[in-house]
This record gives C-alpha cells, sequence and structure tokens, in this order.
C-alpha cells in the first residue's frame, strides 16, 4: 500500500511537471532569446484552453488540438510584431510591463464572452477511461495523455533547436543577437517567429491540460506565477532547466501534500519539547497545507544562493 | 401593466444603473442589496437581484408597508472588502435603512463592522446589518451585534444536516475524510466534522488542509482519500477548489460518497458534468423536497423573474420574507425605527416558506430554518444549469431538526 | 498667456492650486466625494512610496503589498490598543506604522537588492507570496477572513469620527510625506539614487557602497508604504489578508505607470486617476477591468510617460509658447480617441450584455432570438446593420482623424526643429 501510494504520487507530481513544463517552455525560450519575462504566457495557455473548448463543441476534441496552437501562435505573432516591437526601443521593462497590461486585457476578453465561471471543457468520451489500476487506485488515462503530449513537445522542440538550421540561428541569437543579425539573418523574424512558436505551445498546453483541469478566466493567474517559478529555478532561458525545474514543482507539491507534520510535531518529535506548539501560529501549521508556497520558497533560495538556476548558464 | 419583458429588462436594469438613481424622499424604507455584480462572482450576486426583487415586489403590489413600498437598490460590491466599505459609505449617505449583504463571508463580516460602527457615531440614523450570504461562525458569534442579522447557515448546521442524512440513509459509513481550504471557513468544517463524530458515530480518518483557489491539481488529495479507506469524503471547498477536487476524486476512481456545501453554485454542475453525480449536498431549499408548495412557489417565481430560483437565491428570498413578515407586524411609524423593527425581527415567524417554518433566534440573530440533504441525479425533477442533472432530495430536515446551539462566544447588547 | 505661464511662480501655480483645490474639497459636503478623495491620497502616497524604488533606481517591485498590509494590520492592533486605554497619540500612529515599514523593509531589501532586474522582481514578488500565506495563516495576527477590526478614537482636540476629519487626516500626512520625499530626492543621496540607476558599476568605483544606498532605498520606500498602509487602517478600520493578494501589488504598478514614473507626482496622479476611475466607471460598467487593462496598454505604447509625462509635456510647450502649434493636432487627436472609445465601448458592453445570463433569460422570456440591448438610452439590436454602421463609422472616422493629428503634430516639431 505504502509503495502504492509512492508509485501513484511520483507519477502524479512527473505529469502534473510534464504540464507545466508544457506552458514554461515558450516563456522560457522567450526570455533566453529576447530579454523579455512575457507576463501574458500564461494567458496565452488560457485562450488555448478556451479555443479547445470551442472546437470541442463544434469541430471535435482533436480538431482543437490543432486549431488552437495555431489561433493562439497567430495570437502571439500579432502581439510581437504590432505591440511589443513598438515598445523595444525603451527597453526590457516598457515590454515587460506592456505583456503584464496584455494579462489584464486578455483575461478580462474572456471574461466578456465567457462570463466569469470555468466552462464545461470535458475530456472526450474515448479518452476518459482508467489506464491502469495501483491496488484500489485507478489511473486516469488522460493523464498519461497529458504526460505523452508534453514529452512529445519536449523531443520535437529539442529536434528543431538541434538539428535544424532555424533552431542554429535561434541558439547563436540567444547569445550574440548582434552577430547573428551582421550575418545576415533577420533577428526581429527569428523573434516574431519565436514568440509566435511559444505562443502556440502555450496554446497547445491550454487546449490538452484545459479539458483536465477546468477551462476558467482564472487559469492563468493561477499558473501565471508558478510557470515564472519553473523558469527561474531551472534557469532563466534554459530549456532543460524548465524541465527540470517543472518536474521538481511538481513531484514536491504532489508529495508535501500527503505529510501531515508542522514544524512544531517534528521539534516535539526531535526531543525539542512543545515550546513551538504552545506558540501556535505558523509553527503548527502542517506542511501538507504549506504545498502550495514550497513552489516560491524553492524560487526564493535559487535567487540568493544561484540566480543563475539549476541549469541556467548566465547569472 | 407592465410586461414580463419590461421586467426583466427593468430588473436588469435596476441592477446595472441603480447607484445613479439615488432619490432622497421622504422616508419609505430603503434596502441597500449589497451584492457582486461585476468580477468572479457576478452570477451568484445575480442570483440575490432576483431573490429580493421578487419578494420586495410582490411586496409592494400587495400594498407595501402601511401603503408605502418599499425601496430596494442595489449595489456592486465586487466582492471584495474595500469596495463593499465605499459602496457602505455610499448607501448610508443615501439614506439606506438595511444593508443587505449577499456573497462571501469576508464581505460580510466587514459590512457587519460597518454598521456597527455607524451606528455607534449616527445613533439618530441607524442601520441595521444583513447578512444573505456569508457563514462564518464569527457573524453570529464573537462579532456578533444587536443591529445584525444572518440569513444563512454556518458550517455547523450545514455539516450536522449532511450527516444526519447520510447516516440516517446509511451512506455516511464509518470512516470519513475531510478536505478543506486553508482558512477560517475551512477550519470552521473541519472542526464540525471532528465535532460531529461521536453523534454519528464515525471516525475521521483523515484531514487534509489546502492554500485556497492556488492549486491546480487535486489528485493527491484523491490519492490521500483514497489511502485512508474513507466512505465518505466531506469538504466545504467552493468555485473552483470544488470543482478540481470533484474532478480529481472522479478520475481516480476513489469509490466515497462525497459530502458538500457549495455544489449549486450557478455553473458548478454544468463544469462538473458527471464528475459530481452521486455527490450529497446540504440545500438551503430545494423545490422537490416540498412537492406542491415547492412547485408553486417555483412557478411563482418563475413568473413573476423569467427563471426559477437557485442555490443561494433562496437565502434572499427567505431574507425578505422575513423581513416583510416583521414589518407587517409592527404600527405605521412617522419615521423608521430600526430597532423596533430589529425586535419585530426577534419574533418574526414566516409560515408561508415551502419547505417549513422561519423563525429569529433573539439571543444570536441566526435564522432558524429548514434544510434539504439532497444528490446529484438525473432523476431530480429540476434540472441544473441546462445539463441532465439536478438535485433529489435525500432528507428534508425541519428547522428543529437542523438548528444547532448558539455560539457562547456572542454577547450581545441589546438596546 | 505665454507670458504668464513661463515665470517661475507658475511653475509652482499648479501645485498651489491643486493643494488648494484639494483643501477646500471637504466644503462641497458630499460624504461620498470625500471618501474617494481620501481613497486617491492613500493611493498616491502608496505609489509614490513605490515610485521611490523604480522611478529613482530603476528596481521593479512586484511585492509593495507587503508593506502596505504590513502599516495597515500594525495600525489596526494599536487602534484597539487605544481604545482599551493605552495612552498612544492617535496621530503619530503613520509614524509608528512607517518604523515598522522601514525596519522590515531594510530586511527584505537587503536580500532582494542582492539582484538586479528581473531577478529583483522575482525576489520580490516571492517574497510577496510568502507574506500572503503567512498573512492568511496567521489568524491570531491577522484575524482570517473576518480580518482585523477597530474603531477609531478622538485625541486630545482632535475628534476623528467624521469623514472630513480623516480626509484632513489623510491630507495633511500625504502632503507631509511628500515634501520629504521631495527633500530626499533633491538631497546628495537622491542623486546617488539616480546615479545608481543610471550606471551602478561607475557609482561603486565612486567608492560608494552600492548594496547599502539600495537597501536605504528599499527601506525607505516600504516606509511610505506603510505609512499609506496605517492611513488606510485609520479611514477603513478593518482590514483582512486580502489585501495582501498579488492584485494589491499589480494596482501600484499600473497605477504608477499610468501616472508616469519620469514626474515627481506622476504616480499620485496616476493612482487618483485610477481609483476614480474603479469608482465611478465601476459603479457603470461590469467591464472597467478591461478598459484600465487597454488605458494601461496604451500609455506604454503611445505615452510612454504617462499621464504626468503628458502634462508637463503640455505645459512646457506652454511655458515655451509652443502650445498654440500643437493644440489643432491635439484637439483632433482628442477626438479621434473618443470616437474611437465610443465604439469599443459599444462593441464590449453588447458583446458583454448578449454573452452574459441575464440576457438569457430575456431571450427564454421575450421569445425573440435576438432581443435588443440598452445602452446609453437607446435599444441597439446585436446584429442590427445599425449597430454595426455605427460602430464602424466611429473607428473609421477616429483611424482618419488620429492619423491626421499624428502626422500633423509631427510636422509642428518638425517644424519647430528647424526654426531652432
Amino acid at each position: 500500500m505504502v509503495m502504492d501510494y509512492f508509485l501513484v504520487s511520483l507519477l502524479n507530481g512527473v505529469i502534473y511537471g510534464l504540464m507545466l513544463f508544457m506552458v514554461s517552455s515558450g516563456l522560457t525560450l522567450i526570455f533566453g532569446m529576447m530579454g523579455v519575462l512575457n507576463f501574458a504566457h500564461a494567458s496565452f495557455y488560457m485562450i488555448g484552453a478556451y479555443i479547445g473548448y470551442l472546437c470541442s463543441l463544434h469541430l471535435g476534441f482533436y480538431a482543437g488540438l490543432v486549431i488552437a496552437p495555431l489561433v493562439v501562435g497567430a495570437l502571439g505573432v500579432f502581439s510581437e510584431r504590432l505591440l511589443l516591437r513598438r515598445v523595444r526601443p525603451q527597453g526590457h521593462t516598457h515590454e515587460l510591463l506592456l505583456t503584464f497590461g496584455l494579462f489584464f486585457i486578455f483575461e478580462e476578453v474572456i471574461k466578456v464572452f465567457f462570463g466569469n465561471f470555468a466552462v464545461p471543457y470535458q475530456v472526450p468520451a474515448g479518452l476518459d477511461f482508467a489506464a491502469f489500476s495501483v491496488g484500489s487506485i485507478e489511473y486516469p488515462f488522460y493523464r498519461l495523455f497529458i504526460g505523452v503530449v508534453a514529452l512529445v513537445m519536449f523531443v520535437a522542440i529539442l529536434a528543431v533547436l538541434q538539428l535544424t538550421r532555424l533552431g542554429i540561428v535561434v541558439r547563436a541569437a540567444v547569445h550574440r543577437s548582434d552577430m547573428v543579425a551582421a550575418l545576415g539573418h533577420n533577428v526581429p523574424t527569428v523573434f516574431t517567429a519565436l514568440f509566435g512558436g511559444g505562443a502556440a505551445l502555450a496554446g497547445l498546453a491550454g487546449a490538452v491540460a484545459g479539458a483536465f483541469f477546468p477551462t476558467s478566466p482564472t487559469m492563468a493567474s493561477d499558473l501565471g506565477t508558478l510557470v515564472f517559478v519553473v523558469v527561474v529555478i531551472g534557469g532563466l532561458g534554459s530549456l532543460s532547466g524548465a524541465v527540470v525545474g517543472a518536474l521538481l514543482i511538481g513531484v514536491v507539491t504532489s508529495f508535501a501534500v500527503g505529510l501531515n507534520v508542522s514544524l512544531a510535531s517534528l521539534a516535539a518529535s526531535l526531543g525539542l519539547g512543545d515550546t513551538l506548539t504552545q506558540m501556535g501560529g505558523l509553527f503548527t501549521v502542517s506542511l501538507s497545507s504549506l504545498a502550495g508556497t514550497i513552489p516560491y520558497l524553492l524560487m526564493l533560495l535559487i535567487l540568493l544562493l544561484r540566480p543563475s538556476g539549476l541549469l541556467g548558464e548566465r547569472s | 401593466m407592465r410586461t414580463l419583458k419590461s421586467k426583466v429588462l427593468a430588473l436588469t436594469a435596476l441592477a446595472t444603473f441603480s447607484i445613479f438613481s439615488a432619490a432622497i424622499q421622504a422616508a419609505p424604507l430603503k434596502i441597500a442589496g449589497m451584492v457582486p455584480l461585476s468580477g468572479a462572482s457576478a452570477a451568484t450576486g445575480e442570483l440575490y437581484v432576483q431573490a429580493m426583487t421578487y419578494v420586495v415586489n410582490r411586496f409592494n403590489e400587495n400594498g407595501g408597508w402601511h401603503g408605502e413600498p418599499i425601496k430596494l437598490e442595489f449595489y456592486d460590491t465586487q466582492e471584495s472588502t474595500g469596495v463593499a466599505s465605499d459602496r457602505f459609505q455610499q448607501a448610508v449617505a443615501e439614506g439606506m435603512n438595511i444593508i443587505a449583504q449577499g456573497g462571501g463571508s469576508s464581505v460580510a463580516a466587514s459590512l457587519s463592522g460597518d454598521v456597527r460602527r455607524w451606528n455607534r457615531r449616527h445613533p439618530d440614523q441607524q442601520v441595521l446589518s444583513f447578512t444573505m450570504g456569508g457563514e462564518a461562525a464569527g457573524l453570529t458569534g464573537e462579532n456578533c451585534h444587536f443591529h445584525h442579522f444572518r440569513f444563512a447557515t454556518t458550517a455547523a448546521i450545514r455539516v450536522q444536516a449532511l450527516m444526519e442524512a447520510m447516516s440516517k440513509t446509511g451512506a455516511l459509513g464509518e470512516k470519513v475524510y475531510a478536505i478543506n481550504q486553508d482558512y477560517s471557513w475551512g477550519h470552521e468544517m473541519q472542526e464540525a466534522i471532528l465535532a460531529n463524530a461521536d453523534k454519528y458515530d464515525y471516525e475521521v480518518v483523515g484531514k487534509s488542509l489546502h492554500a485556497t483557489n492556488k492549486l491546480a491539481d487535486f489528485s493527491p488529495y484523491a490519492l490521500q482519500s483514497q489511502r485512508s479507506g474513507a466512505q465518505t469524503v466531506v469538504t466545504g471547498n467552493w468555485s473552483r477548489d470544488l470543482l478540481l477536487l470533484l474532478k480529481a476524486i472522479d478520475q481516480s476512481g476513489v469509490d466515497a460518497n462525497l459530502a458538500t456545501v457549495y455544489l449549486d453554485q450557478p455553473g458548478s454542475i454544468a463544469a462538473a458534468g458527471s464528475a459530481a453525480e452521486g455527490s450529497y449536498i446540504a440545500q438551503v431549499f430545494n423545490a422537490e423536497a416540498a412537492k406542491e408548495k415547492g412547485a408553486a412557489y417555483m412557478e411563482d417565481f418563475k413568473k413573476r423573474i423569467g427563471t426559477y430560483p437557485a442555490g443561494l437565491g433562496n437565502n434572499g428570498v427567505i431574507s425578505m420574507m422575513m423581513l416583510t413578515k416583521a414589518l407587517s407586524s409592527l404600527p405605521k411609524q412617522d419615521s423608521i425605527d430600526v430597532n423596533r423593527i430589529a425586535l419585530a425581527l426577534e419574533k418574526a415567524q414566516v409560515d408561508d416558506w415551502p419547505t417549513g417554518t422561519l423563525t429569529m433566534r433573539a439571543s444570536d440573530h441566526q435564522l432558524l430554518l429548514p434544510l434539504v440533504v439532497s444528490k446529484v441525479s438525473k432523476d431530480a425533477r429540476y434540472k441544473i444549469d441546462n445539463t441532465e442533472y439536478g438535485f433529489k432530495p435525500v432528507q428534508l430536515l425541519s428547522a428543529e431538526q437542523a438548528r444547532v446551539p448558539a455560539d457562547a462566544s456572542c454577547e450581545m447588547q441589546r438596546p | 498667456m505665454s507670458r504668464v505661464m513661463s515665470s517661475p511662480v507658475a511653475r509652482y501655480a499648479w501645485l498651489a492650486a491643486t493643494l488648494l483645490l484639494l483643501v477646500l474639497l471637504p466644503l462641497t459636503d458630499s460624504a461620498t466625494l470625500i471618501n474617494v478623495a481620501t481613497k486617491c491620497l492613500i493611493a498616491g502616497l502608496f505609489a509614490m512610496g513605490f515610485n521611490l524604488l523604480w522611478g529613482q533606481m530603476g528596481l521593479l517591485s512586484f511585492g509593495h503589498a507587503a508593506y502596505l498590509g504590513i502599516g495597515t494590520f500594525a495600525t489596526l492592533h494599536m487602534m484597539n490598543a487605544i481604545d482599551e486605554g493605552w495612552g498612544l497619540p492617535a496621530p503619530l500612529l503613520p509614524v509608528l506604522a512607517g518604523a515598522l515599514g522601514v525596519v522590515v523593509g531594510a530586511l527584505m531589501g537587503w536580500f532582494a537588492s542582492r539582484r538586479t532586474g528581473i531577478y529583483f522582481a522575482m525576489i520580490t514578488l516571492a517574497v510577496a507570496e510568502l507574506t500572503h500565506v503567512i498573512a492568511d495563516k496567521w489568524q491570531g495576527f491577522f484575524g482570517g477572513e473576518a480580518g482585523v477590526r477597530s474603531i477609531r478614537t478622538d485625541w486630545w482636540l482632535f475628534g476623528f469620527q467624521d469623514a472630513t476629519s480623516v480626509y484632513y487626516y489623510c491630507l495633511v500626512w500625504s502632503v507631509l510625506l511628500v515634501i520629504a520625499l521631495w527633500a530626499l530626492l533633491r538631497s546628495p543621496f537622491g542623486l546617488l539614487m539616480y546615479a545608481l540607476r543610471e550606471n551602478e558599476e561607475r557609482v561603486r568605483f565612486l567608492g560608494y557602497r552600492t548594496h547599502s544606498i539600495k537597501v536605504v532605498g528599499f527601506a525607505v520606500s516600504a516606509g511610505v508604504s506603510a505609512v499609506a498602509g496605517s492611513l488606510m487602517a485609520f479611514m477603513n478600520e478593518s482590514a483582512n489578508a486580502s489585501m495582501f493578494a498579488t492584485l494589491t501589488s499589480a494596482e501600484v504598478v499600473l497605477n504608477t505607470v499610468i501616472g508616469g514614473s519620469a514626474v515627481f507626482l506622476g504616480p499620485a496622479l496616476g493612482a487618483a486617476f485610477n481609483t476614480l476611475f474603479g469608482y465611478y466607471i465601476g459603479g457603470l460598467s461590469h467591464f472597467w477591468l478591461l478598459y484600465q487593462g487597454l488605458i494601461f496598454v496604451l500609455v506604454i505604447m503611445y505615452a510612454p510617460g504617462g499621464l504626468g509625462g503628458l502634462f508637463s509635456g503640455a505645459t512646457r510647450q506652454a511655458r515655451e509658447g509652443r502650445l498654440a502649434h500643437h493644440a489643432p493636432a491635439y484637439a483632433v487627436g482628442a477626438l479621434a480617441s473618443l470616437l474611437i472609445a465610443v465604439a469599443t465601448i459599444t462593441v464590449v458592453e453588447l458583446v458583454g450584455t448578449v454573452m452574459g445570463s441575464s440576457y438569457r433569460v430575456l431571450r427564454l422570456t421575450s421569445g425573440e432570438t435576438w432581443p435588443p440591448v440598452s445602452l446609453w438610452g437607446i435599444d441597439w439590436h446585436p446584429l442590427g446593420i445599425g449597430t454595426f454602421t455605427f460602430v464602424l463609422v466611429l473607428i473609421g472616422a477616429g483611424t482618419v482623424l488620429l492619423r491626421w493629428a499624428m502626422a500633423s503634430h509631427r510636422q509642428a516639431l518638425d517644424r519647430i526643429g528647424s526654426e531652432t
């Protein structure tokens, strides 16, 4: 039973982490290349979910998996080309603030069209079954499906970056965009393409994950800061860092839930007496209820000790 | 005579533009509906607008308060304490007599505090505070005061009702798991679940508190409850946290019953879909449980408002029914004395509420009301959110069965 | 006209007039207006404190809600202590709250300012998230969902029972702090902060300990924010942990950007604008947050100096006698913006209403597929030709006018450039 629990918890954590990775991958690539932390990135994830929902109503679920990334990618291209590019001369802070504003606008526009509540975007019947059982626990197939999509995505991104000419230009532009421009490549267009591509990845993530987690206007703000945490922990700009950061956060949050211990009980079991219990307040809060805060603590530690992140190259 | 359509239009217009139609007139009784009309809780606010309008219009058509219609205006709290305080200032400046809140506990607590301070400073222009939606114990506990009345339930009331009905029908089992949000409401739910263990003979095999509206993945909690061998999972979660928990439990194949409080929030059943089937809920109202009386109420409401009353909206109906009942018992006054209305409210008894008698407990100003424990099912007579599901009554508990003792921490100073 | 404006006195005439207006405002005797004005003052002070970090030192904090909240809760507890008989002079509450803010700010600033740029912002974000969690969990101090309640007590000759007295209390404190901030920015230390933003390395080579400068700047900024929080506690007499939410930190960023971080009083202007916007437009339309977001993005794109930048630009042109050259372009530009705004609002309100749940009820009860929607006293048919024509004509005309205004503005600039 303990082993079952451990395995399922691990799987849960890994798959949640992979889902986080799907959203963070575009974010970290965009930061690495353009130096912009895109606040609206999680909004692309949300919009992807809503488009997936619309498609599932009229064209079917699988059509959504194709259309959502395309539409969201186009939205990304539009945002970069018409908006971000205009404020680029004023520096990265202005770009960041612009994406901050876009984040608000996207959420509100979604509310205008779809209202404040979650929309009934459901897992298609063909994918809604238990993949296997561990003891008495049934494991939903759709979770595995999310994991597989994320893995395929990771491999595809790596292949594009490592094996294609475009990938070489992108990687080179991350390091020395002026040099790449001098070699005759159109760096602004590469930027636009990358921004659109990153948005499309988030859109796909939304279309896939939105069917499993509720699709609601707040899903961007719910996830928004968490994906920042992922990319900071992994190292801003590092794709493999995003994988590690996402998996780390997924697994840690998954296991923390099972820990019904508090600092006070921990101290008591170490023979430090009941002082902390009597002090009450934070010390008696169980670690499981702090599960949501662990990512932020991790991020804080990383920022203070190793700001380039676990796998980042630059400080 | 106005047509139905224009009524609904007027209703919508009232909700949106009421703020600018404040006119200072010779003292009809004025009620300020403090409800969320924009933001994430706007749909809940709409339910209160419909419900209060329904009772007040009916009362005014029948002659009002000694021939004078009572006035109802709505203010948008945006479900934020800061905005609610602003709207309170505006409402008292516009001469409102009753501040009737609908929505969450934080706004309820903030408004009740505003009313207490206002009355302390303005003894000649006192107002009453109605809580139609806040379920935090403190409102009728340590923060109770004479000018505040609660027309909603509490965690203790809801949990006891759930346990009573589920143990009677054998659905409860002996092992219960409590999953709640980690703030005062969730803590109160967890306390109530622990407190009822002996009475209904179950063991709390696990309890989890999680960050409110922050987590995206609830499967670890589903796993925990599965691992504990619980036969029933009880949760006070609402909105997003409830949906995520429902889905996680459904998808992990956990075979425990789920007992909830807020499953009848607008949109919840639609978003949860089949994951909600079989879940239990302690409801303030269920028309099917009240048979013909319930049906008559539903149809009358629909005739006047255009839609069936839903979920928390019924709290709005109840509060206005209690108020109008209390008003009818008072002789005509030259000026409005809210203390006399408050004393009349303490004695008011509503007998024409479909599911049973409503009274106000004088010691802490908590409404004593009947509850219905229901189960999400396709067999329900009234379907929810255009889905094939509705709430099928399991047991109707009279106000006497549903009551829990008053909170001892309430020390009310009476005039 | 331009003669008058160019005298040095005129530079401060605006300030004096604004201050006079603020002092005389309670004469209106409108409880609502006084209430809103007090909120504007508090939000303005908060933004001024925030901007000390950003405008002066180039450090973008995404977690200033923490310092505002610390000031608020400290003050509420002190007010409760006064109510229970402690002899604490009420007018000094902001001093103590501010001191606490400075201490906490120095501590947090010491950590955060070890990093710069986006890393600094991320640290402040993480600290704010953690503070929010602590505030949520620590019910003894922060009061849980119900929050902490208190009541103002009178002190000496001062009664604080009505809105007007609270307004003056906040006004006096805000003006004092704004003057202190102004003095700080003019001081050698203020210049050092500014130099740090421009070139940190050079400041370090000059022998200054740049980290210490940042910590002090952070501490002062947190202190001013805590005073704003203290005033907020004094005004509202209650608060709950939800004020630590990310939204509060985001709002002060929005306020400062819309107001303009490069102009001294810009952040206060932006805060006042957004507070009034939220209060009045928020009462009119459910979609006011969308409009606010659109304004924010438009400011970033077309007026990076914010409202304050526009204002100071216009007054400078007036001083130099150039306003007349630009006036036609400004007037036409304003008209064009108005046309486009009306079109946008029409579309948003119609779509929002049609997609809303009460409209669904209306469709069921009226029997029409697309019953008309009432807006601005007119019944609009959602799919009617009239609606589409109206929107398209407005947008078309607005775009044409806007293009003309921009071209004419550029020409005027070129002309002036060639004249000088």
